[in-house]
């Protein structure tokens, strides 16, 4: 049991007023009164745990002070969108590719600064721009009436044609043909809004959108989608990747450009435009145009041993964040069974209140809300795990508090009886015997934890599933590498609750 | 050695104990009887603080111990407890029950405090079961053991809160010849319960205690052979 492992009172270095506020706070509930259902009051030293917790919480505020401009710009990308920005495993390893990806660079070599590419998912870019989690953002944006009133835009750096991809002996001509069909969309593209205007004067045409492409060529295939709508290059690299469909240009409903995205008011607008104005006269962006989107690059749309092994890396990163998650959650869900367990009304409240929003509301909502809305700056890992621990710890709280209340009170009387003290009484007493009644409930919410970590994802960290995701974007197939990682989470699985069961044995009392 | 002066104890709406004021000296043996419901095991709970009396001072030694900031772990030392359903910890060994108090509370080396616990398991007549979990010993054997983890911690004295209510009639004699072979060897003792027979045989003194009061305080014999009040001619009437 780690319940009650000794922290020195707050060490960490903050040079904000919140070190003060959290010593005086520490120094007032230094001793506090803790009774334990009718068997007399006992004192319990609260400075260890709130330390915990203060810990927990002040972990992200050591912000380094790094001179502005030397510190590399961070450009937000979902790359999930090829040839613009995608992964390759068989040539890219775990790095991001594409058109834009370059571009980008040559942005920042003509700046003179570095840049720092930071993967999020499509939806989770304009809201963290908003909230400055990055410097700018690149991913085939473009500049909307509405994303206008939360963002800035660069000047256009790419423009193109729509194009709708269809399953083969379709007949698209012209815009008119798409009456009476249902077209599928990437959510929050300029496609959706575009198909979304065409719907309003053809009778029949149904729009709808999901998160990925892949997902849409998936509804083409099964017939759930007659065409997508998307731009020609991407149109042309679908239909390379898969044969038996087709694609037609629209080149009658206007074209479309792409954007750079800023912050409101950002102070880089200005270079940047220059530096694309320099780009494009001194023909930079034509080379690129001709790398990636004329067919000089060549893609590997098979299911590669390298894809597997890409996969496989993101074991290490789904595990480190449940283990971490897993520990912070137990320390802090401990501490939460303690104020529940304790007779002290405050703290009894807090922690019911703190379980009922908890567990009362969707866990990706509260890492949306961790990531995007608090004034603090995290980073991923630290966000995960903070969003990770404070959820798990409203579950393991209760858990804890079953197992401690099981544990029959003639054990805490008898302990006392012996002069034993309230603390040393629930380590060497209680808690041995409550874990064992706990240990089938917590290896659950482990396992429940180690799954939920594929969220993580969504605020940009490349997990199993993550991983899967980009590969299956990459080849514009789902299958095999959703497979994959199914068969990793089960594994993995498998392995916990097997070792969960080999300890339940052997702490099994004779 | 104990000394109540005035003790109430009210839960809720409940006066359990209702003033009450004794005296023990060192080495005495007292017997606590009564109707079920009178308070005997609260009073008992009282003396060694399980239960914070309501109002009223306790004493151990002269030292008043449930005034101010209360002295639990200083009358924890000198006054062990035996309670009715043992309460031996079952994720250890009785051996390691025996000694865990010693070692943790006292801060005696192990090995020290093992070999002080193994006497005291032979002298209850639990040489052989050392190493035994609790699980597997009956229910005498489990008291004696509870009685051993007591006596480990050299205390003063010893509450024994109906040592043998939860036996089975024929481990009762074992246990109470354990009890029996500790009286007047200097600790003072305890004891509430029911078995008459063995209050008159071990006990120094009997508090008969009825709605929350010593009614009556006397010596073992005396009260045995003609109770003062009414109440306790009544009460020995129906039990014997």
């Amino acid at each position: 049991m780690i319940l009650f492992f000794e922290v020195e009172p707050v060490t960490i270095s903050l040079q904000s007023p919140l070190r003060t506020i959290t010593n005086g706070a520490l120094k007032e509930l230094k001793y506090t009164h803790f009774t334990y259902k009718n068997m007399g009051t006992f004192t319990i030293k609260l400075k260890s745990l709130l330390a915990l917790v203060v810990c927990l919480f002040l972990v992200a505020c050591q912000k380094e002070n790094v001179d502005n401009c030397e510190k590399p710009l961070i450009v937000m990308v979902s790359p999930d969108n090829p040839p613009f920005e995608f992964k390759d495993t068989g040539i890219g390893g775990d790095g991001v590719l594409g058109f834009d990806i370059d571009l980008i660079n040559k942005v920042g070599e003509q700046l003179g600064r570095e840049i720092k590419i930071v993967e999020v998912d499509f939806s989770a870019i304009i809201p963290g721009i908003q909230s400055k989690r990055a410097d700018m953002a690149i991913s085939g944006f473009a500049a909307t009436e509405r994303r206008r009133q939360s963002v800035d835009f660069s000047d256009p750096y790419h423009s193109y044609n729509f194009a709708v991809v269809t399953k083969q002996g379709t007949t698209v001509n012209s815009h008119k043909d798409l009456a009476n069909m249902t077209i599928g969309t990437q959510l929050g593209s300029t496609h959706e809004t575009k198909s979304q205007e065409l719907a309003g004067s053809l009778p029949g045409m149904k729009v709808y959108s999901l998160n990925k492409l892949p997902e849409l060529i998936l509804d083409l295939k099964k017939g759930r989608a007659d065409a997508v709508m998307t731009e020609e290059v991407v149109a042309k690299k679908i239909v390379t990747a898969t044969p038996d469909l087709e694609f037609t240009v629209l080149d009658d409903i206007g074209r479309e450009s792409y954007f750079i995205v800023f912050p409101k008011g950002s102070p880089l607008i200005g270079e940047v435009n220059q530096a694309l104005e320099n780009l494009k006269s001194s023909g930079q962006i034509d080379q690129l145009v001709s790398k990636w989107l004329e067919g000089g690059y060549i893609e590997d749309f098979d299911f590669s041993w390298a894809d597997v092994t890409y996969i496989l890396g993101g074991i290490p990163i789904t595990l480190g964040f449940t283990i971490a998650s897993i520990i912070c959650g137990f320390i802090w869900g401990g501490i939460l069974a303690l104020f529940k367990v304790g007779e002290i009304k405050p703290l009894n409240w807090f922690a019911a209140g703190y379980t009922s929003v908890f567990r009362g509301t969707p866990l990706l909502l509260q890492l949306w809300i961790v990531w995007f809305a608090l004034p603090v700056e995290l980073t991923l890992w630290q966000a995960g795990i903070l969003t990770f621990s404070l959820n798990s710890g409203a579950y393991i709280s209760e858990i804890m508090r079953g197992g401690i209340q099981a544990v029959d009170t003639g054990q805490m009387e008898a302990a006392k009886s012996l002069g034993v003290s309230y603390i040393r009484a629930m380590y060497d007493i209680i808690l041995p015997q409550a874990f064992r009644k706990m240990l089938p409930s917590l290896t659950n919410e482990s396992i429940t934890l180690l799954k939920e970590s594929a969220l993580i994802s969504v605020i940009g960290a490349p997990d199993i599933l993550k991983r899967a995701t980009s590969v299956g974007v990459a080849n514009f197939g789902y299958f095999e590498p959703l497979l994959t990682a199914g068969a990793l989470y089960y594994t993995i699985v498998m392995i916990v609750a097997s070792g969960a069961k080999l300890l339940e044995r052997k702490l099994r009392l004779p | 050695m104990i000394k109540l002066e005035n003790i109430t104890k009210i839960f809720g709406p409940l006066d359990v104990i209702r003033g009450v004021s004794a005296e023990i000296s060192q080495g005495e043996v007292v017997s606590v009887i009564g109707p079920s419901g009178s308070g005997k095991s609260t009073l008992l709970r009282c003396i060694n603080l399980m239960e914070i009396p309501t109002s009223g001072r306790v004493l151990i030694d002269n030292e008043c111990i449930n005034e101010g900031r209360v002295k639990i772990t200083k009358v924890r030392k000198k006054v062990g407890m035996v309670f009715q359903h043992f309460n031996l910890f079952p994720h250890m060994s009785t051996l390691q029950n025996v000694a865990y108090a010693p070692i943790k509370v006292k801060g005696i080396k192990r090995k020290v405090a093992e070999e002080q616990a193994r006497k005291l398991l032979e002298k209850v007549g639990l040489g052989d079961k050392a190493d035994t979990h609790p699980s597997n010993l009956s229910g005498g054997q489990k008291q004696r053991a509870a009685i051993a983890r007591a006596l480990a911690m050299e205390p003063e004295a010893i509450l024994f809160d109906e040592p043998t209510s939860a036996l089975d009639p024929e481990m009762v004699k074992e246990v109470l010849g354990v009890i029996k072979s500790l009286a007047h060897t200097g600790i003072t003792m305890v004891i509430v319960t029911h078995e008459m027979g063995f209050a008159r045989e071990v006990a120094d003194r009997v508090w008969f205690i009825d709605e929350g009061k010593i009614q009556e305080d006397s010596p073992a014999k005396e009260f045995f052979k003609s109770p003062k009040s009414k109440r306790a001619q009544d009460f020995l009437k129906n039990v014997l």
